[in-house]
């Protein structure tokens, strides 16, 4: 783990790339066999590759969330929760406060207090790791459903300001990159941003060292005179904050800026599972989000052409890509040695 | 976990039988009056009355004959789901796929029922609900499958495999078993009169399907308390190791339990389309499988607690009805009510609090029940951080 990218996670992202394109010429093959150039005149569209970069953020974010956490040792399958309470705060943030800022200010706030829940359920309580994270996805369900209802029970649709397209002088206007790379909004772009942070500070810092020792060994961490509980606690509360901002990059993914019941839809979970497919690497994970974000545009684009396949189908395809990528990846898997046990100091 | 099936297999052990009540149902109970409470409050605070609209819950909920019926309808697929997701807990696995299996289960039985409209009725129903059983356990058995073959976190993979279950069936009923006449939106073939659970009050939707629950629910409960396969199950949930050596092969025990899982969320599936429904909607039953895993979380995945339960989830859910239409609150309250009382009893139940409980009962004498109970000596229990 010591590359900035591992061996393993370069491996994955080939073999995986492949593996979609082999799993939507099969499906499209099935159905029509004269639609193949259609799907490779989707594929090479620089709209297409933009649209994946946008699905791939609130992944990544997640994503990267989940990364710190499990390092410290704390499973993190909240990141749904705190994805779809970051959406609505983000929304209804950014509707208020006249500002997408405040909205991802406010998201990063309400993961921060989903990640306090679960930090204090599973470590200090030392309830199932798991259940807890049930229990919270369950609760954020609940609490934006009867949020939005509260707040905007007349049913008036509302687009809540969101973040811009950028234009950057000279690359926003290369031939296929600028609508391909570079005409996204500050956020895609401060998300790839925290990829190279996050690997720098969780591999590079004493403070990482500190959470990483936790997560594999807690008793080791805590003879050294390092206090696990509060290195964990610090671990999950940074976990739920940047968890937290997907929802506003969820949010900003749709055009309309709006939000609706469960706008999360599992996402959360494709995230988590990005985790376990970039090995708990932050370049391998970043990787993993966007090939996952390529499986969202497709079937997006498919939908949109009409290539034959009926639609319903097609929404499979980001689920089916994540199952057999999980099914394919986690044997050789092993995480953070401690992930998912509690701690205790009398043993 | 006490079992009071020591000692004498099936013997009947008072003090274990109070202890298992008591700690079971107490629990639950007191977590559900801290979330009503909780929720009092909320609605002070949003400027409603909390005794008006609880009054009208009730009423909405047990008010009558047809609103009783109505809450025990909407429990009865709360209590398959419920009881399916508890007794993979028991072997130690997480189901979360319950509405993958549920909609599994409802595809089978919408096409077994949908087939052969001349068959007599007790053969078409048992045959279209054993159709949606076997779907929704092999719906299960594949997560499981690829855990125990290939690793992959079965959590994971039963959440994928809900949305995969969920557009398969909007795929289904949008094209192979599409109904003839037009449709605003798209509807399934409708299932035959034979294979239409009766119903069990005459004027209400009350109908079979409940039945099939509680006698789930008993069966579940035999099978954990007093059978080889429920010891098995419940080892291999607590201690995969000792059931290693003890010769038991956990795989398999891990895999049963999977499919009895999925086919109990099978059976809901099919109480839901045979026995009231008749067509196979689009999201015909969007949350009902992630509710019961609140139920079942709820219930401490005992079979009649999580009866219990799915009682007042259901109760709950058909009280809000009223309760929006008489005290004018948003019904999503009482969602916040449900995901309270989870909360509530997972904190109740975590170590950490049952540890506090058990070294102050410790810390008091043990006494005859009848003498009255002495002061409590001023000893402050050493707090261990």
């Amino acid at each position: 783990m010591k590359t900035l990218l591992s061996r393993a996670a370069l491996r994955n992202s080939v073999f995986y790339g492949g593996l979609i394109l082999a799993l939507v010429v099969a499906l499209v093959l099935a159905w029509r066999t004269t639609m193949v150039s259609s799907i490779l005149a989707i594929v090479i569209a620089p709209e297409f590759v933009r649209a994946a970069l946008i699905a791939a953020t609130p992944l990544l974010l997640a994503a990267l969330g989940g990364l710190i956490s499990e390092l410290s040792g704390v499973l993190n399958m909240a990141l749904e929760s705190m994805m779809l309470i970051g959406a609505f705060t983000a929304y209804t943030a950014s509707d208020y406060g006249h500002s997408p800022w405040v909205g991802l200010i406010a998201a990063a706030a309400a993961g921060l207090l989903i990640g306090l829940l679960h930090a204090f359920f599973s470590i200090t309580l030392r309830s199932n790791q798991i259940v807890s994270a049930v229990a919270l996805n369950l609760f954020a369900l609940a609490a934006t459903a009867l949020g939005f209802r509260v707040l905007y029970a007349s049913g008036v649709f509302v687009s809540a300001p969101g973040f811009e397209p950028l234009h950057i002088p000279f690359l926003s206007d290369l031939p296929y990159l600028g609508i391909a790379l570079f005409s996204h909004n500050i956020l895609i772009y401060l998300a790839l941003l925290l990829v190279p942070i996050t690997w720098f500070i969780l591999y590079k810092t004493s403070w990482g060292l500190t959470l990483r020792s936790v997560g594999e060994h807690p008793l080791a961490a805590s003879t050294m005179g390092i206090n696990v509980t509060r290195v964990r606690y610090l671990a999950v509360l940074l976990s739920g904050a940047v968890a937290g901002m997907s929802g506003s990059a969820l949010v900003s993914a749709s055009n309309i800026n709006a939000f609706q019941e469960n706008l999360s839809a599992g996402r959360g979970f494709i995230a988590f599972a990005a985790v376990i497919f970039g090995r708990w690497n932050p370049i391998g994970i970043s990787f993993g989000a966007i090939l996952f974000g390529l499986g969202d545009a497709l079937q997006i684009r498919l939908q949109a052409y009409g290539v034959g396949v009926p639609y319903q189908l097609l929404l499979m395809l980001p689920y089916l890509i994540t199952l057999v990528a999980l099914v394919t990846f986690m044997r050789h898997a092993h995480g953070p040695a401690a992930s998912g046990q509690p701690y205790t100091e009398e043993g | 976990m006490s079992d009071p099936t020591r000692g004498k297999v099936g013997a009947f052990d008072r003090r274990a039988w109070s202890r298992l009540l008591l700690g079971s149902v107490g629990l639950p109970a007191l977590s559900v009056l801290v979330a009503i409470v909780i929720g009092a409050v909320m609605m002070v605070l949003m400027g409603f009355d909390p005794r008006q609209a609880y009054a009208a819950l009730w009423q909405g909920a047990f008010g009558n004959v047809i609103q009783i019926s109505e809450t025990l309808k909407t429990a009865t697929p709360l209590l398959l789901c419920g009881l399916g997701i508890s007794f993979a807990f028991q072997a130690g696995a997480f189901n979360i796929g319950a509405v993958g299996q549920m909609y599994a289960g409802a595809l089978a039985a919408v096409i077994v029922g949908g087939l052969f409209p001349n068959m007599p009725a007790p053969l078409h129903i048992g045959l279209s609900t054993l159709a949606a059983f076997v779907a929704g356990g092999l719906w299960a058995l594949a997560p499981a499958l690829l855990k125990v073959y290939s690793g992959a976190n079965e959590i994971i993979s039963t959440i994928l495999l809900n949305y995969i279950g969920i557009y398969l069936v909007d795929y289904m009923i949008s094209g192979p078993i599409k109904i003839g006449e037009h449709r605003d939106a798209p509807t399934s073939w409708p299932v035959a009169d034979s294979a239409v659970y009766p119903k069990l009050i005459p004027h209400t939707q009350l109908h079979l399907g409940l039945l099939i629950a509680l006698a789930a629910m008993v069966v579940l409960f035999v099978v954990m308390r007093y059978t080889t396969l429920g010891h098995r199950v419940r080892i291999v949930g607590q201690n995969p190791v000792a059931a290693r050596h003890a010769g038991i092969r956990s795989d398999r025990v891990f895999l049963l339990a999977f499919f009895f899982s999925g086919s109990l969320a099978g059976l809901a599936g099919a109480s839901e389309i045979l026995g009231y429904m008749t067509h196979l909607i689009s999201g015909f039953a969007p949350n009902t499988g992630y509710d019961a895993i609140a139920v079942a979380l709820l219930g401490g995945f005992e079979p009649f607690v999580v009866g219990l339960a799915a009682l007042f989830f259901a109760g709950l859910q058909t009280g809000a009805i009223a309760m929006e239409a008489v005290a004018r609150l948003p019904a999503q309250l009482v969602g916040m009510i449900r995901v309270l009382a989870i909360l509530a009893v997972l904190a109740a139940s975590s170590p950490r609090i049952v540890e506090l409980a058990n070294r102050s009962r410790l810390a008091k004498p043990e006494l005859p029940a009848a003498s009255p109970p002495p002061p409590v000596p001023a000893v402050e229990t050493p707090e261990i951080p």
